[in-house]
């Protein structure tokens, strides 16, 4: 936007300082990649990241490490689990934030406080008795337990994100639309759903990787081997009181962040081609 | 000042109205809302009033409970120099890194959002780190970087300083655990990001016509419509910040050591409930919690009349 | 990009009609556990499902799932549900399902937590199943079977016996000319030992790491001195033997001898970590079962690691040493079918085929016929194990009674309180001092 106006050596400079912030940030993560190519006794004396040989035998023996199943199913699980939240949480949080962000009703304070609460209540102290909730229902060792509380907007994070970004969009939006004939439905689904997009696909990449990256609601709810999920698969190869695979461990962590990765560089493109507020203000 | 942008930026015959949506909606706010209040009456409110009434007793979880009145709550502030601990831990790691990393967040997130070359690749590669998250394998990966002869200790040798082990020092534990959580800053840069975008150009142009620095840009318009944003980042960021458990945990085999110097609230709630079978107890702590972030969350909100600046005029 | 508004109707009444949905059932469904039973079936082939849990290395799960395939072939009728994990959240979500009546019928239990689950009436008594023959306990080690009986009652049967001793890396001694030790051990060989190794290898290497925060060793030490650690529900050990102890390991972390405060606070759990294993020093004390991972994690393969005894004490009052249960099978009290689960603890520790296909992965058979028959096909690390545990068996006094409940935390503590020693946070004594009290007020709040 004001390239133009700076000199060519800024740029570069400007260009300079992010990437040496980006190599500093990055290095570890670097040297977890390069360790999952090597053997078990180099990752715990070795600093350099880069692997002296290539060694595939991680990955080939994580992925059937197990018995029966393979890696994938973990991966497949996951995915189901991660993607029924994001949509849950996606549609339900929205809704409950504009009702917040924008109607008039009645405890509108005393909800959103409640909402605010539940957030502040660490997870767990309510584990055993939510464990009891969903055992009476007969869900646990189901995905239910981890799916269905993101239909019913459980997550007062992003109900709350979400008001705050329609609260930055101008209510004269509303208002011509109402002007127009529009009731606060097509009012949520024509304007405010586009307009707050940004927030919408924020919900959506933060609900899965925070789902994917969870470790101890699905240990507690999942018991079968054929369900579990990837953190339970990669707790697998570690065992503490014996020996840990920490080789096959690091090669499926880092194929495990290959589709959050990917989700990440597939969604993030709309932080830069959101829908500009200026084209619907006229 | 800013007040003044705005107004003058607005289309003309657009002036707020507020009167006219004055009236209650009811009805279509339960329809909205009926999901989270389903979830709320079904799922959040029976745990929680659950926790506390075990606040309240001996719970163990392995059998039924006893109504014990107020002991806990007395236990934990006369004869619990643990959970004294525990607070102040608490408390150092919300004042140093919630600041820190919500600067870090909005200086990338600010030099991100200008039009440079490359950027979605640079965006990309500032969000990695966070994308591990609460990964089993961050614990390996700290201790090798910032170790007794991790990375950082092998380059500052290279320069004759002879530097002690940050993760396992209970003098410097602590701050190595607020340097992963500020590491971990893609979360907040996104989300300033996406608010960034609510910044809509004419704002700048007009400024621009009026003359307006950069300074005064960022000033004068982009603090003030970023405001709302900022205001949600520093509330989450704190409330996340006070619970917070898992790299704590991992980084230190669940112990909270060396010394009990990373030894953080939710950790030791963690291990009273599920390791030493005293429910009733971290119970009790879990809504000392709820209290403690609850009076934060209020001064917080008591203080944004000051300086959030909501688009649809506050309420 | 915009969603229709009759579309967005659309999706906004179906998700509310799933939630009203599931919140009907939320209310109705509020059966009795016992109610769920396959109720159907019951008449005349009664199918038996068993829920199984254990904690453990990809080799133990293996082995266990074949083990357990092999009993159902052998007992038809019975079906045995395997839920397996590594050792992170095991016992977080064991209690969770206790919470919530929902454990599986067989756990495999660990002497740390066994009076916590026994002495709450979580476990199921094993008494009546060895006296009417279903699980035959002859043939056990007699000191394994009153370690997991409380008041009398058998609560929990042995899977391996272990027995803690001192790792050495015997190729760094023969290289450095020193002795390996011997069975007659003391305290002051060890630290003579330790310090040799440091001074002959230098800088960055040291004789053994610092265990002063190790429990369960320092209980040796405390049983050489002829108390327990708890004495019933009391702490037996006294002021001076553990004034005596942090000072033994004080003096050998200022000659050199033991990591490190900084060192001794890296140190993990995992046996990958530990400085034995980086090659940062050549001792190392040690579960009797671990020595197998030990050497599989050597850095220098081409070395040999043995194991001894730990030290004695000049003039004890008693051998410290003891054998202890690596992991222990247990029954739930609530099972639906307990003579089953007794049948298949049976099958898991005297079974000839269980037996067999299990090995010696948990540790040395408990079953002492059964450690005969195993012997011809032992591996050179396992033969090792084995020769151990007979030389702690014939010099060796029996296992305490299972900790009082609240150890875990004092197990905490005791660590904490070592690693403020060896920071220099505080003197010895006043440490000694505020683990006592702290000690005895969890005791006496347990009881």
């Amino acid at each position: 936007m004001d390239t133009g106006s700076a000199s060519k050596s800024a740029i570069w400079l400007k260009h300079f300082i992010i990437c040496l912030i980006a190599f500093v940030m990055l290095y570890p993560v670097l040297w977890l990649v390069g360790s999952s190519f090597k053997p078990a006794n180099m990752i715990f004396s070795e600093i350099w990241f880069w692997p002296r040989q290539w060694n595939f035998h991680n990955y080939v023996s994580g992925w059937f490490g197990f018995q029966g199943s393979s890696f994938s199913r973990f991966l497949q699980n996951s995915a189901l689990v991660s993607l029924g939240a994001v949509l849950g949480n996606v549609i339900t949080c929205s809704m409950a934030a504009y009702a917040f962000a924008r109607l008039n009703f009645r405890f509108k304070a005393l909800g959103f406080a409640l909402m605010l609460m539940t957030i502040m209540l660490p997870l767990h102290v309510t584990l055993i008795p939510r464990y009891i909730l969903f055992n009476s229902l007969g869900w646990v060792n189901t995905f239910a337990p981890l799916i269905l509380p993101k239909w019913m907007a459980t997550d007062g994070f992003f109900i709350f994100l979400t008001v705050q970004f329609i609260r930055g969009l101008p209510k004269e939006l509303d208002e011509a639309a109402t002007i127009d004939g529009c009731g606060p439905v097509q009012i949520f689904s024509r304007i405010i759903i586009p307009l707050a997009l940004p927030a919408l696909i924020t919900t959506m990449i933060f609900t899965f990787m925070w789902t994917w990256d969870d470790f101890f609601s699905q240990l507690i709810f999942l018991s079968d081997i054929g369900k579990y999920t990837v953190p339970l698969g990669l707790r697998l190869f570690l065992d503490s009181s014996s020996q840990s695979d920490w080789g096959p461990m690091f090669a499926m962590s880092v194929l495990s962040l290959v589709p959050c990765f990917i989700l990440f560089i597939t969604l993030q493109k709309y932080f830069v081609e959101g829908i500009a507020t200026s084209g619907l203000k006229g | 000042m800013s007040a003044d942008l705005m107004t003058v930026d607005r289309p003309a015959g657009m002036k707020r109205r507020k009167t006219k949506l004055r009236y209650n909606q009811n009805g279509i706010a339960l329809l909205f809302l009926s999901p989270w209040l389903l979830g709320l009456v079904c799922l959040t409110l029976g745990p929680m009033a659950a926790s506390l009434y075990f606040s309240f007793t001996d719970y163990s979880i392995l059998e039924s409970s006893r109504w014990i009145g107020l002991d806990n709550f007395t236990t934990m502030l006369t004869a619990d120099p643990l959970f004294i601990q525990s607070l102040k831990v608490t408390f150092i790691f919300v004042f140093v890194s919630v600041p820190l990393k919500l600067m870090f967040a909005l200086a990338v997130a600010l030099l991100l959002n200008k039009g440079i070359r490359g950027l979605g690749i640079y965006r990309t590669v500032y969000y990695i780190p966070t994308l591990l998250g609460g990964s089993v394998a961050i614990a390996m990966l700290w201790r090798k970087m910032l170790g007794g002869d991790g990375l950082l200790n092998q380059l500052l040798a290279m320069v004759g300083i002879q530097a002690p082990d940050w993760v396992s020092n209970p003098k410097y534990s602590l701050y190595s655990l607020i340097l992963l959580s500020v590491w971990q800053f893609g979360s907040s840069m996104i989300i300033f990001l996406s608010g960034l975008k609510q910044v809509p150009p004419e704002y700048y142009d007009a400024s621009s016509v009026d003359g307006a620095g950069k300074v005064g840009q960022f000033l004068h318009i982009t603090l003030p419509v970023l405001s709302p944003v900022i205001f949600f980042n520093v509330i989450m960021q704190t409330i996340t910040a006070f619970q917070s458990f898992t790299q704590a945990f991992i980084i230190s085999n669940g112990s909270g050591g060396p010394v009990n110097s990373t030894l953080m609230y939710s950790l030791y709630l963690y291990k009273k409930g599920f390791s030493f079978f005293q429910m009733g107890y971290a119970s009790a702590m879990a809504w000392v919690l709820v209290l403690l972030i609850g009076l934060f969350t209020l001064l917080l909100f008591g203080s944004s009349k000051l300086w959030v600046h909501y688009e649809d005029g506050g309420k | 990009m915009t969603i229709k508004g009759t579309k967005g109707l659309a999706l906004l009444l179906s998700s509310i009609l799933l939630m009203t949905t599931a919140a009907c059932s939320s209310g109705g469904s509020n059966a009795p556990d016992g109610a769920k039973a396959s109720s159907k079936t019951e008449g005349s082939a009664p199918a038996i499902e068993l829920r199984m849990t254990w904690w453990g290395s990809q080799t133990r799960h293996d082995l266990t799932t074949k083990m357990i395939k092999r009993f159902e072939e052998k007992n038809p009728g019975i079906t045995i549900k395997p839920e397996y994990s590594g050792w992170d959240g095991y016992f977080d979500k064991l209690s969770t399902q206790v919470a919530g009546s929902n454990a599986p019928d067989i756990i495999q239990m660990d002497y740390a937590f066994l009076s916590d689950y026994a002495k709450r009436g979580t476990l199921l008594d094993l008494t009546p199943y060895t006296q009417d023959g279903t699980l035959r306990t002859e043939d056990h080690d007699s000191s394994m079977l009153s370690a997991g009986s409380i008041d009398g009652k058998l609560y929990a049967v042995t899977l391996g016996v272990n027995a803690p001793g001192v790792v050495y890396n015997a190729s760094v001694l023969q290289e450095l000319g020193i002795a390996e030790p011997q069975e007659s051990w003391t305290w002051k060989d060890f630290a003579e030992m330790a310090n040799a190794i440091a001074k002959k290898k230098g800088d960055g290497y040291y004789g053994t790491p610092d265990i002063s925060g190790t429990t369960n060793i320092f209980e040796v030490f405390v049983r050489q001195n002829g108390s327990g650690l708890f004495e019933g529900n009391k702490l037996g050990v006294s002021r001076e033997v553990i004034d005596e102890w942090f000072n033994y390991w004080q003096g050998l972390r200022d000659s050199g001898g033991a990591t490190t405060a900084e060192v001794t606070a890296a140190m993990t759990n995992a046996l990958e970590t530990r400085p034995l294993s980086v090659g940062q020093s050549a001792l190392d004390f040690a579960w009797s079962n671990q020595l197998i991972t030990y050497q599989n994690v050597l850095k220098d393969q081409s070395q040999k690691l043995k194991m001894q005894v730990i030290p004695h004490m000049e003039g004890e009052q008693k051998i410290g040493e003891y054998l202890k249960p690596g992991q222990f099978i247990s029954g739930n009290a609530k099972t639906k079918y307990p003579k089953e689960v007794a049948k298949l603890i049976d099958f898991m520790v005297n079974d000839p085929e269980g037996t067999a296909i299990l090995g010696a992965e948990r540790g040395v058979p408990v079953n002492s016929a059964v450690r005969e028959q195993l012997k011809p096909s032992l591996t050179a690390e396992e033969q090792l194990i084995f020769d151990f545990i007979d030389v702690v068996s014939k010099h060796s006094s029996d296992i305490d009674p299972p900790y009082p409940q609240g150890f875990s935390e004092i197990d905490k503590n005791f660590k904490s309180a070592s690693e403020q020693i060896s920071f220099g946070q505080a003197g010895i004594p006043q440490v000694s001092e505020q683990f006592i009290s702290g000690a005895n007020a969890i005791l006496d709040k347990a009881k």
